[in-house]
């Protein structure tokens, strides 16, 4: 055996384990910007971490770094490849153009039984300024029940929250502040990011045929009402 | 395209099935040579041969992860590059990854191979199951992906004497964890 044998045999390692090191290493997409959104809007509510009609203890997310999409995809391709049918538009009217699509792989655990589930993540971008628009059918719901609702759309009640988000890396040790921070709900901590950075988030949940539907922006210039409209625009979408 | 799509395209011998490919997959192909081979020529040449490697063998192979799959031609191409730059005292930064790995093999290199690399690579596997996520995704970007230790504190949000450290902790581990299996090296 020599080193080239050895470096060989690495090579034959599972497709589960290259492709679970290929996966990006997320700080401001959907999936943990929705999450900390819950659990942001939860603890100031009730000082716990809990979701609506399905008690969840925990939830996590991947997706890869590699888009599955460049094109948008159609209903028709993620029913095939994700299992739920959500239509999505090229453009919103505030000109933010689709730019990449990536499925996500959830799962809610509530101490006795685990759901996993698939969703997908699209990325709009314009001037350089990205937002997340996010689907899944996890049977927890969109989680923001107890959120504020900023309009009833169609039936569907549009949730919103605004928060500090502060991404830190995953050895991240808090300091007293932050640890008085994160107890009064006034920043919302979320780990994998390579260096220290402090966003404003602002996120949007709504729940309608079926799917649970969330956008999210990060220091973002639009308004509550620009991403409201987004909202509704995806919601005609599915009619 | 989604990779089934991409696969149908090979199967029905599709050229756009290499365009498919290497819109989707082409960084990380050529990431892989590059860091293997440590040299943009070297690693484009690489890149084209584990295109028409594709369009050859896809149509033969059961593939589940193309990703993956790709990935490994990219590791395999560059790899046998590497040797013969080597070979002509042309190598890149790849040495240096060999060299770390060479601590796993107890008794040093041996001139014969006692375990076939698909079984070895099974073992390797199935002790990095058992560890960390954190410590097995560190271990895959450095022995896999080949990305220097750097790259692979950046990734993460280590330093780069954390990253050496958890390496040389997950190789010892794995050192053990072979022998520990019955594992001629």
């Amino acid at each position: 055996m020599n080193r080239h044998d050895l470096f060989n045999a690495v090579g034959e390692i599972s497709g589960d384990i290259i492709a679970e090191a290929g996966e990006r290493h997320r700080a401001r997409r959907v999936s943990p910007i929705k999450i900390t959104a819950i659990a942001a809007a939860l603890t100031i509510a009730f000082g716990i971490t809990a979701f609506a009609a399905v008690m969840v203890v925990s939830r996590s997310s991947h997706s890869s770094n590699i888009p599955d999409y460049y094109d948008l995809p159609t209903a028709e391709t993620l029913k095939n490849d994700v299992g739920i049918a959500p239509s999505f538009p090229e453009e919103f009217q505030n000109g933010y153009r689709f730019k990449s699509g990536h499925i996500t792989y959830s799962e809610d655990a509530n101490g006795e039984t685990v759901e996993s589930y698939k969703g997908i993540d699209c990325v709009y971008e314009k001037d350089g300024d990205e937002i997340s628009v996010f689907a899944d059918a996890a049977k927890a719901g969109v989680g923001m029940d107890d959120c504020e609702t900023a309009e009833v759309y169609n039936g569907a009640e549009i949730k919103y929250i605004e928060y500090m988000n502060k991404l830190v890396p995953p050895d991240y040790e808090m300091t007293d502040r932050d640890k008085k921070d994160e107890e009064s709900g006034a920043i919302v901590f979320s780990y994998g990011s390579p260096e220290v950075k402090i966003s404003r988030m602002q996120s949007i949940g709504f729940e309608y045929g079926g799917l649970n539907y969330s956008i999210s922006a990060a220091d973002s210039p639009l308004t509550r009402e620009d991403l409201v409209q987004t909202a509704k625009e995806i919601i005609d979408m599915q009619i | 395209m989604n990779d089934k799509d991409i696969i149908e395209l090979y199967l029905n011998r599709d050229e756009c099935a290499v365009d498919e490919t290497a819109l989707k997959y082409g960084r990380l192909i050529r990431s892989i040579a590059m860091n293997i081979l440590g040299s943009a020529s070297d690693a484009e040449e690489c890149v084209n041969d584990v295109y028409l490697a594709a369009w050859n063998t896809v149509p033969c192979k059961k593939i589940d992860n193309l990703a993956a799959f790709l990935g490994r031609l990219s590791r395999n191409i560059a790899v046998n590059k590497a040797e013969y730059n080597s070979a002509k005292k042309r190598s890149g930064g790849f040495s240096k990854t060999l060299d770390e790995l060479a601590g796993i093999l107890p008794g040093g290199e041996t001139p014969e191979s006692h375990c076939a690399a698909a079984e070895l690579g099974g073992y390797i596997g199935g002790y990095l199951a058992g560890i960390s996520r954190r410590k097995r995704v560190v271990f895959v970007r450095r022995y896999w992906y080949c990305d220097e230790i750097k790259e692979i504190a950046e990734r993460y949000g280590y330093s780069e004497s954390k990253v050496k450290s958890m390496l040389m902790r997950t190789r010892n581990g794995l050192k053990k964890y072979l022998i520990g299996k019955g594992v001629e090296l």
